[in-house]
């Protein structure tokens, strides 16, 4: 956006900074975002730091586009609306980095995260919302995707294939939870960590691989030539 | 009721009291068709094929198959009347028909349970008027046969939830579901379920009046024996209220859940594909192992690695507490003071021991010096001596003759003692072995 460098006109431009909430609401919010947290309407609290994402999404995103060169993305419709640093995709960014220092969700996450999607959101399991439930039902009525995950699960650490698998892949789901949270895709119960709300931002983790997902049958056909 | 052990009795006979679900399927399924009226064998046998094929079972075997589940119903399900060749239901059939049937054609009547309660909460009352009271005629007369009536009430409510969501799933699965209408149909059902719940709170206010006139029973101490079937109560109605509560509460986290669907309703494909890719990926992953690093899960190369954070974007704070800035106070130096007495008592005690010291130095020498002129010493009258010498200080004396031993105990020196004891006139109380130190030549 071509803009001068008037008062009048940086007045407009990051209009989030007159905002009164700003001085309590910014640096958490700020933070947050680096951190690479989603943030949606329940989730992370308080309500202010998504309500003023919410107000100043235009300036904020050109704040962050025009001295970090991030990308400040907002997805999702109306009660599914989330915010977050697409550092997936905006991998220029004036922050000094090098890509092989980039964090990248774990292999094994992304399984267990879009076994969660699939479990929770297109087979409309609505009312899972504790992570044993979630380790239980793939156990009861999942037997492919477990043996498959089971498969990928006991080759991790070591080769030796064993009991501890159920084990393993317990520990490995809870740890994938953990950083789910820390992504803001679920929530935590503080109390009981074992208890879970899916946010709408879990949908992300799909998003990304949307360009896969809609040519999965040229993936796939391609493999077999291969 | 006569005592039998049920368990042991029922347990050789258990298939035939309680059907298995193909079993069971078919007796309610022959109850629906003809209920009272008789049927034959080939009827019968109509609805096992058709009970059976919808369940997916094989085709092969029929007739020995459709002959032994005849048999076996025959024996607390269906009588047969030979000579005309029909079946009937037994009464054991027809009741367990009739009883699924009004489990779920059971729908919640809050005005009824607004009547049963208030009906326990009056006989309630009357009984308690009588003297002496008659609580326990009450509990087993009103309270025990209506509690479970109750509690199926509620039951029922949350079946209706369960049975909302499994068919919320089942439609959303259908390749041509059309998701709004499945949202609008559970939503709808939902609400209704809820204004259910609320009818029945209302009706369980009573459960209240209940609970103050027992509790206002328990502070007399002649309802002393009650006390066991009032908490009985008293917790049972906790109980009724808690599990309603419950339900409300399932229903509130369900809605905002559906809700999220709304937008999503034209993914059909796009979830389909998501599944596939799931497959894809767990069909394809394998393990790396790059320069010394752990092993690590990869994806084909087509499918990229998720970035999620760029360390260096994230602030870094050290937090330092208020306290690491205070500049500490200097501790206060002790003070300290010179006690004049103690300190003189100490130097004449010094004083003291250095004269002691002096002089076993001094009679030590002496000692060495006769030996080393003379060539022997006798020992015991020198000892003698030196305690004489210094106003008889046995000290000085002992620490002499250590003194002179330690020093005398080498190859230079002879040390002979021979047992006779030596004694000095003027220490009666004292002796010694002779002993006398030569010195070698």
């Amino acid at each position: 956006m071509e803009y001068d460098d008037t008062e009048k006109d940086l007045n407009i431009r990051y209009s989030f900074m007159l905002d009164r909430t700003a001085k309590n609401t910014f640096a958490k919010l700020d933070y947050l975002l680096k951190s690479g947290m989603h943030l949606q309407r329940d989730f992370p609290k308080p309500v202010s730091l998504y309500a003023f994402l919410d107000k100043h999404y235009i300036s904020l995103q050109a704040y962050y586009d025009d001295f970090f060169e991030m990308v400040l993305k907002k997805e999702g419709e109306e009660w599914n609306t989330y915010f977050y640093i697409d550092f997936h995709e905006g991998s220029r960014g004036k922050i000094p980095t090098d890509n092989q220092y980039r964090w990248y969700l774990k292999s094994e996450y992304i399984l267990i995260g879009l076994i969660f999607f699939k479990i929770y959101k297109l087979d409309g399991n609505i009312e899972l919302s504790k992570i044993s439930d979630f380790i239980n039902l793939l156990y009861q009525e999942y037997d492919e995707l477990l043996n498959k995950m089971q498969r990928v699960v006991s080759s991790i650490e070591s080769d030796a294939d064993s009991d501890m698998n159920e084990e393993k892949l317990r520990n490995l789901v809870y740890k994938a939870f953990t950083e789910f949270e820390q992504l803001g895709w679920i929530e935590r119960d503080s109390n009981e960590s074992d208890y879970f709300t899916y946010q709408p931002s879990f949908e992300r983790l799909r998003r990304i691989y949307y360009p896969q997902i809609e040519t999965i049958d040229e993936i796939i056909k391609r493999k077999e030539h291969d | 009721m006569k005592e039998i052990d049920l368990y042991s009795e029922a347990k050789p006979r258990y298939y035939q009291l309680i059907p298995n679900k193909e079993d069971g399927l078919i007796i309610l399924a022959l109850y629906q068709k003809y209920q009272k009226q008789e049927f034959t064998e080939d009827q019968i046998i109509q609805i096992i094929n058709k009970v059976l094929s919808d369940l997916g079972g094989s085709q092969r075997e029929e007739n020995n198959r459709n002959n032994t589940i005849i048999l076996r119903l025959q024996e607390f399900f269906l009588w047969r009347d030979r000579k005309r060749k029909v079946y009937g239901f037994k009464n054991y059939g027809e009741e367990f028909c009739q009883k699924v049937f009004k489990r779920l054609s059971e729908s919640y009547h809050p005005a009824k349970i607004e009547r049963l309660f208030k009906h326990l909460l009056d006989t309630l009352r009357i009984s308690l008027e009588k003297n002496p009271p008659e609580l326990l005629i009450w509990m087993d007369d009103h309270f025990n046969i209506r509690s479970n009536e109750l509690a199926l009430q509620i039951e029922i409510l949350d079946q209706q939830v369960s049975e909302s969501v499994d068919d919320f799933r089942f439609q959303i699965k259908q390749p041509q579901a059309n998701i709004l209408e499945a949202i609008d149909t559970i939503s709808a059902g939902l609400d209704q379920i809820k204004q259910h719940v609320h009818e029945l709170t209302t009706g369980f206010q009573i459960t209240y009046d209940i609970d103050d006139i027992l509790q206002h029973m328990l502070k007399k101490p002649e309802s002393f024996d009650f006390l066991e079937s009032i908490n009985h109560v008293l917790q049972y109605n906790q109980n009724v209220r808690n599990h309603l509560d419950q339900v409300s509460v399932r229903i509130d986290k369900i809605k905002p859940r559906i809700r999220e669907f709304i937008f999503e309703f034209n993914q059909r494909k796009l979830d389909r594909n998501t599944d596939k890719f799931l497959h894809y990926l767990l069909d394809n992953a394998s393990y790396i192992r790059q320069e010394n690093q752990p092993k690590r899960l990869v994806f084909p190369v087509e499918i990229e690695s998720v970035a999620i954070r760029v360390p260096e974007s994230i602030p870094r704070f050290y937090i330092l507490t208020e306290r690491d800035f205070v500049r500490k106070a200097p501790l206060p130096s002790p003070v300290r003071s010179i006690d004049v007495e103690q300190t003189n008592n100490a130097i004449a005690k010094n004083k003291e021991k250095l004269e002691i010291k002096k002089k076993i130095q001094f009679w030590t020498k002496k000692a060495l010096d006769q030996i080393d002129h003379e060539g022997k010493l006798e020992f015991s009258p020198f000892f003698f001596s030196i305690l004489s010498h210094e106003e008889n200080n046995l000290n000085i004396a002992v620490k002499i003759a250590q003194r002179l031993v330690k020093h005398c105990n080498s190859w230079q020196y002879k040390i002979t003692i021979d047992q006779n004891e030596y004694h000095n006139p003027n220490y009666l109380n004292l002796s010694l072995w002779n002993m006398t130190i030569q010195k070698k030549t």
